[in-house]
């Protein structure tokens, strides 16, 4: 409802009269002033005049309500937000698993166990990135499965380029490289029995307001952030609706067979394509030129031995 | 031991198992190793009738267990992250929905679990290996 609130608010642009919010929310006017306290006490800085109504000056840098009120579709109806939680995928696994919607979103402001692939762990410091996990319910194959990392992959880089400016590319499959260091990850998981995807999460990390002296020191040289590239702070909020209206629209398309779309806007993305890379799956490791993605986003490696078809593994870009 | 000795039990021994012998005349020590040759396999109609019923035999005995296949092309792990214990080992006690491993295609860990309440009888595939679309993956006893 507050969500809401804010809504009317940014759509006015100026003063909205008490009674306006009351009538379309379906609210008595105490009700409303009541929720503009409490918004006020979150940050958003509301200015309230005795005749002319309420008027919105300014938002702080993350809240849910103004994530609400920036999302138009079926992606964020359910928002949980925690201010700490062990991984937002873990959470929304189990989620998913009660039953929850497809479009539910899991946002922590710092996650106590963020992980990554394999269990490896991701940074997550308090009120700065973006940790954020979205439940997925395709009708599509298991085997079609590697397309939701495509898809997904897609979303957040187009996202966060059009909310930063940055030159966001792919690394194969799914990572955010600007200036050749990592801006974000990718995590999927899903559940499935063997002819249908019963449920995936989608989580998602994204450096956002960091700064590289809070990098642990292992990542401080492979890792970046947008304030480090922009040189400005950015709003968490912008940049996660932004995500998760596109993920929805990107969704869309791959429910609509639109598969040879999706991979050309992968490909437009993909820092990865024409590069010499080397890819270590297992205790196996493959040297060879990354051609092409194949219809299920498999990467195509010419190597000395022939062309290859790499599923998973760890790959480096060459330079 | 005069050659024709030997020649005699070249002879002697022709037809029999024996494939090594060790004579040592004054402390009279004899050696001799009797080891079947399988040169050839010629085996008896009787004993491929007898095989022949057994897998049968043993094909009416797995009818119930289940087989886990891969539902998608990826590579196998048995637990969470190199430093987790495997989700299951042989022998395990499994109940429905329980995740018993995780195939990973590009960054998507697919949770696999058991369809049925059971035991895991075997385990086929190694930690960390590529597997196909259909490959077998467990085999369950269901209980």
């Amino acid at each position: 409802m507050s969500g809401r609130i804010i809504g009317i608010l940014k759509e006015a642009e100026g003063f909205v009269s008490g009674a306006k919010i009351s009538g379309e929310l379906g609210l008595t006017r105490a009700a409303v002033w009541k929720r503009i306290r409490s918004l006020r006490e979150k940050g958003f800085i509301i200015e309230a005049s005795s005749g002319k109504g309420y008027r919105l000056l300014s938002a702080p840098e993350f809240s849910v309500e103004e994530l609400q009120a920036l999302l138009k579709g079926r992606f964020g109806k359910e928002i949980i937000f925690l201010k700490k939680t062990a991984s937002t995928n873990d959470l929304a696994m189990e989620l998913a698993q009660n039953h929850a919607p497809e479009g539910t979103v899991v946002i922590a402001d710092s996650q106590t166990n963020g992980r990554g692939r394999l269990g490896r762990r991701w940074s997550s410091p308090q009120g700065v990135n973006i940790y954020m996990s979205v439940i997925l319910r395709p009708e599509i194959a298991p085997k079609d499965a590697t397309l939701l990392t495509i898809m997904s992959a897609v979303s957040v880089a187009e996202a966060v380029k059009k909310t930063t400016g940055l030159d966001v590319t792919i690394k194969w499959p799914n990572d955010l490289i600007v200036s050749g260091r990592k801006l974000g990850g990718i995590l999927l998981e899903m559940r499935s029995e063997p002819d249908r995807i019963l449920f995936a999460v989608v989580g998602v990390g994204i450096n956002v307001n960091i700064r590289s002296s809070a990098f642990p020191p292992d990542i401080r040289d492979i890792a970046t952030s947008v304030l480090e590239e922009t040189g400005d702070q950015a709003k968490r909020t912008t940049i996660a609706a932004e995500i998760l209206t596109g993920m929805e629209n990107n969704l869309n398309l791959l429910k609509q067979g639109k598969i040879s779309l999706l991979l050309q806007m992968w490909r437009g993305l993909s820092s990865t394509l024409g590069r010499d890379v080397i890819v270590t799956t297992g205790d196996i490791t493959i040297r060879g030129t990354a051609e092409d993605i194949d219809r299920e986003g498999r990467l195509i490696l010419s190597t000395a031995d022939g062309p290859l078809k790499i599923s998973a593994g760890d790959l480096t870009v060459l330079r | 031991m005069e050659i024709d000795d030997i020649k005699g039990l070249i002879e002697l021994l022709r037809d029999t198992d024996v494939t090594e012998v060790q004579i040592e005349k004054n402390g009279t020590k004899i050696k001799i190793k009797r080891e079947r040759l399988l040169t050839t396999i010629e085996m008896p109609k009787k004993l491929i009738h007898q095989e022949a019923a057994s897998a049968v035999e043993a094909e009416a005995d797995t009818q119930h267990l289940i087989t886990v296949t891969a539902p998608l092309v990826g590579t196998f792990f048995r637990s969470s992250s190199p430093d987790s214990p495997p989700f299951v080992e042989a022998g395990a006690r499994v109940r429905k929905g329980q995740v018993i491993c995780i195939i990973e295609a590009m960054k998507l860990m697919n949770e696999i679990e058991s369809e049925v309440d059971g035991v895991i009888v075997r385990a086929l595939v190694e930690n960390s290996q590529p597997v196909e679309y259909g490959e077998p993956l467990f085999i369950i006893e269901p209980v």
